[in-house]
């Protein structure tokens, strides 16, 4: 998946090795074009982030899963 | 603890600091919750599953915040987010031995409180959300929400990896100009 150009989208969706965030790294600093869109598509992903709506937690549940967090 | 930062708050729980952890739980179970349960599909077995791993994450692995790269809310649910691609990404290879992706279509289907309250202001995406095409919304959808590759959506489309590459990029662009970045 290094043609970073054409994988920018898998990119930003956490495909890919470290190795390979790396090279896109530093191909970021030799390609504007992608540097533009890797701004776009983080900005509209940290977007869509607000895109829920607040629930609330059933009783039981809020015991149940932090004790499933200390218990491992 | 209550009068902690949530940036001195991570820093104790890379410490094992357990109050502090049970602090930040207090303080975001609600959103976590509230995240995944939109990602699984109202499922609430599943997002209860995936609660436990998230918080399971911040406490064992140590996971570092970097105030200084933006808010801590938007770090939590970008860790919310990776560890729902995960879940589902396994799920999804179980599946696979017993059904074609394509088949997998049907299956579709105080202070902190305030900056919660700020954070998701759901009724400015909803407007946004009506510039965008029913295609347009199902493939954001599709990689957003359920975190499917290119490939997989192409496959779900049944369309060629490029017209959704294309039709993403569009979206994504709509998107940002509608939620007031028009100018750029």
């Amino acid at each position: 998946m290094e043609n970073y150009c054409e994988n920018l989208l898998d990119y930003v969706n956490n495909q890919g090795t470290a190795n390979e965030a790396n090279g896109l790294m530093e191909h970021l600093h030799v390609c504007q074009r992608c540097q533009g869109n890797i701004d776009l598509y983080c900005e509209s992903l940290e977007l869509m982030q607000r895109d829920f709506t607040i629930q609330d937690v059933p009783g039981s549940l809020i015991k149940e899963i932090l004790d499933f967090v200390f218990e491992k | 603890m209550k009068c902690k930062s949530d940036s001195e708050l991570m820093e104790l729980v890379s410490q094992k600091h357990r109050p502090a952890l049970e602090e930040l739980y207090d303080r975001y179970i609600k959103l976590v919750y509230s995240f995944v349960f939109k990602f699984c599909g109202e499922n609430t077995e599943k997002t209860k599953e995936i609660s436990q791993l998230i918080f399971l994450k911040l406490w064992t692995t140590g996971s570092s915040y970097d105030e200084s790269k933006g808010s801590f809310i938007n770090w939590l649910l970008t860790i919310s987010r990776n560890v729902c691609i995960d879940y589902f990404r396994k799920e999804r290879a179980h599946l696979r031995n017993d059904r074609t992706l394509t088949d997998e279509r049907l299956l579709e289907d105080e202070n902190h409180a305030t900056e919660i309250d700020q954070l998701l202001d759901s009724q400015e995406i909803d407007e946004a959300k009506k510039h965008l095409t029913e295609a347009q919304l199902r493939t954001i959808n599709l990689f957003y929400w359920k975190g499917y590759t290119l490939k997989e959506i192409s496959e779900i489309e049944r369309e060629p990896i490029g017209t959704i590459k294309s039709r993403l990029h569009q979206s994504l662009m709509k998107l940002r100009r509608q939620i007031g970045n028009g100018d750029r």
